[in-house]
């Protein structure tokens, strides 16, 4: 092929999509995202300079030197711009996509592009909260959707969340070590650890909501289930310890408060599976039986006997916490009590996950019975598999009782 | 950018006047062929799309921080060429472009028989997917995004003479792969 030959066939080239031709449709998607983040990103800077700070700008060569004398003005700027604008704005269209489209790298970039140029601890706790509701926002969009590869891709969303959760836990830390000198800066932290706390119950009611839906895998729930568990006690924890520090504007009974809270809600769990296991014991069409019988089940297969024995010892093993929790609390030693508080959410998440297993594997068990046709009232029901004796015994009897035979003989036939 | 000081002058109006639409005209310019660039390195399409919006939310971040700009596109082809190489490190696999376009990875349907109805350009295709990286940069840039000697060797940070000896070598190894892929 000679050079002018080849030249003309590269510069053809170019015009398909071989030879890296983008589509103008993801062109322009692509910029409508980018456009929108430089648009923010320009309107904040804009608001936190001054006419003083562009023209020494242009004296001392596009800003290098600018940069290092005034970042410190420019970045307590944008604190105090996001701090009181609350939450963070969202970046347009890719804020409705989700794992597995184009556009989802580019919302994951953004967000952590946000969380890059925040500085405030507080601020960037605030935002990770915010980004892992949105990892459950996805969740649920893709469990309702009728995606291809949808295990794979809720799996995705739910490592997502529970990496924004580390994040959180990271950032408590870190705003833990800084310490606390004003009101307003006291006010601040209260109110941020008070945020985490709140969401992460949100979180974990939605989760639990998740397991019954079973499109992913179970140990990627358990992970953030255990996350959201430690970076709800976290936030309490620095609460705790600030005040005990005295670095914090707030008052004893707030403290207790918070922490009576966490005792109420752990006992409320735990009388929700309390329930949970009461109805499990139930038959069909039966009356309940009570945790006890079903300890004493002498039934090798009953799938009940198996969650109920441990599952039974673990309520009461919460029960037996939540009151010694609440005894340390009246003796002020709220580092014992949010001690306890963690042992009983570690135990009721492992006494949930039993019932989960427990319902699932009952639930097969009823599956399997029903396809047998072996269910406890089935006989009497006329459940009779095509082409058995029983079958045709059943013809007989009706042919005897047309024909005029007893009773009697019909019973014996059916219990042969 | 041909104009160096109209690239200087929308570099001044995003660092300076925190003009958004400064940046508008960077990308417009230049979005095609930081796709195009990425496109010959990652064998994906879709791989090449994600890592160019990273290209450009990348040099955002980098102009709007204020930092030095000597020169755009070569700012934007360096963040591109060192996404590249964090996504083959997060892949830890190696980029084997010619197989993948044997293997029909590289595009889709459509694109494939697009290239397909001319014999010549699937020779051509195939003999720079073989092409060492160096040189496959130079006649992307030169040849397929018409860019002139000055601006590449602005972009590859070398001089002019280095850059038309480097096209020269280029163009000498496409052809003789493609006699190689005749004789066969």
């Amino acid at each position: 092929m000679d050079k002018d030959h080849l030249i003309k066939q590269l510069n053809t080239l170019k015009h398909k999509r071989a030879g890296g031709l983008a589509r103008q449709a993801w062109i322009a998607d692509a910029k409508k995202i980018i456009m929108q983040k430089a648009e923010e990103d320009c309107q904040i800077l804009q608001a936190s300079e001054t006419r003083g700070d562009k023209q020494l700008r242009l004296v001392f060569d596009m800003g290098r030197d600018w940069h290092r004398m005034f970042r410190p003005v420019v970045a307590m700027g944008l604190v105090v711009i996001m701090v009181f604008g609350g939450w963070i704005t969202s970046v347009g269209a890719s804020q409705n996509s989700l794992p597995g489209e184009a556009l989802y790298k580019l919302k994951l970039f953004s967000e952590q592009a946000q969380a890059a140029i925040t500085s405030s601890g507080e601020s960037k706790v605030k935002l990770h909260v915010e980004f892992a509701g949105r990892r459950l926002d996805e969740v649920a969009k893709l469990i309702d959707s009728s995606v291809l590869e949808k295990e794979q891709k809720v799996g995705q969303a739910v490592d997502g969340f529970k990496k924004q959760i580390d994040s959180v836990h990271e950032d408590l830390d870190n705003i833990k070590d800084k310490k606390v000198t004003k009101k307003k800066d006291s006010d601040k932290f209260v109110e941020v650890t008070k945020i985490v706390d709140k969401k992460a119950v949100e979180y974990q009611d939605a989760l639990d909501q998740t397991v019954d839906k079973v499109v992913v895998s179970k140990d990627k729930i358990k992970g953030a289930r255990e996350a959201v568990n430690e970076v709800e006690a976290k936030a309490v924890e620095v609460l705790v310890e600030k005040h005990l520090s005295g670095e914090l504007y707030i008052s004893e009974e707030e403290v207790s408060e918070t922490i009576q809270g966490k005792l109420d809600k752990a006992k409320q769990d735990i009388d929700q599976a309390k329930f949970q296991l009461d109805e499990l014991g139930r038959p069909a069409g039966g009356e309940a039986i009570d945790g006890d019988k079903i300890v004493n089940e002498e039934d090798e297969g009953s799938s009940q006997k198996e969650g109920g024995a441990g599952t039974v010892t673990q309520i009461g093993e919460v029960e037996g916490k939540i009151q010694q929790g609440e005894a340390l609390l009246q003796n002020k030693d709220y580092t014992g009590a949010m001690g306890k508080v963690k042992e009983v959410k570690t135990i009721t998440m492992e006494v949930k996950e039993g019932i989960a297993q427990t319902k699932i594997v009952m639930e097969e068990e009823n599956k399997a019975d029903a396809e047998q046709g072996l269910s406890a009232d089935g006989l009497s029901q006329g459940v009779v598999a095509p082409g058995s004796e029983t079958s045709s015994t059943t013809l007989k009897i009706e042919d005897g009782l047309l024909s005029g035979q007893s009773a009697t003989t019909t019973q014996e036939i059916i219990e042969e | 950018m041909r104009n160096k000081i109209k690239e200087k002058l929308l570099v001044y109006r995003v660092q300076v006047k925190r003009d958004a639409q400064a940046f508008a005209e960077i990308y417009d310019y230049y979005i095609e062929k930081i796709h195009r660039f990425i496109f010959f390195k990652v064998a994906s399409e879709q791989e090449a799309e994600d890592l160019s919006s990273e290209v450009f939310l990348k040099a955002w971040n980098y102009l709007s921080s204020d930092k030095g700009v000597k020169s755009m596109g070569a700012l934007l082809y360096t963040i591109a060429r060192n996404s590249v190489i964090d996504h083959w490190r997060g892949k830890k696999i190696e980029l084997d472009l010619e197989q993948a376009f044997l293997k029909d990875e590289l595009l889709e349907p459509a694109a494939i028989s697009e290239l397909e109805q001319d014999a010549d350009m699937t020779r051509v295709y195939k003999a720079l997917a073989k092409l060492k990286d160096e040189y496959r940069e130079v006649i992307v840039m030169r040849y397929l995004d018409q860019m002139d000697v000055g601006e590449i060797s602005n972009i590859l940070q070398k001089n002019k003479n280095n850059i038309r000896v480097l096209l020269h070598r280029s163009l000498t190894a496409l052809r003789q792969t493609l006699e190689e892929q005749e004789n066969k």
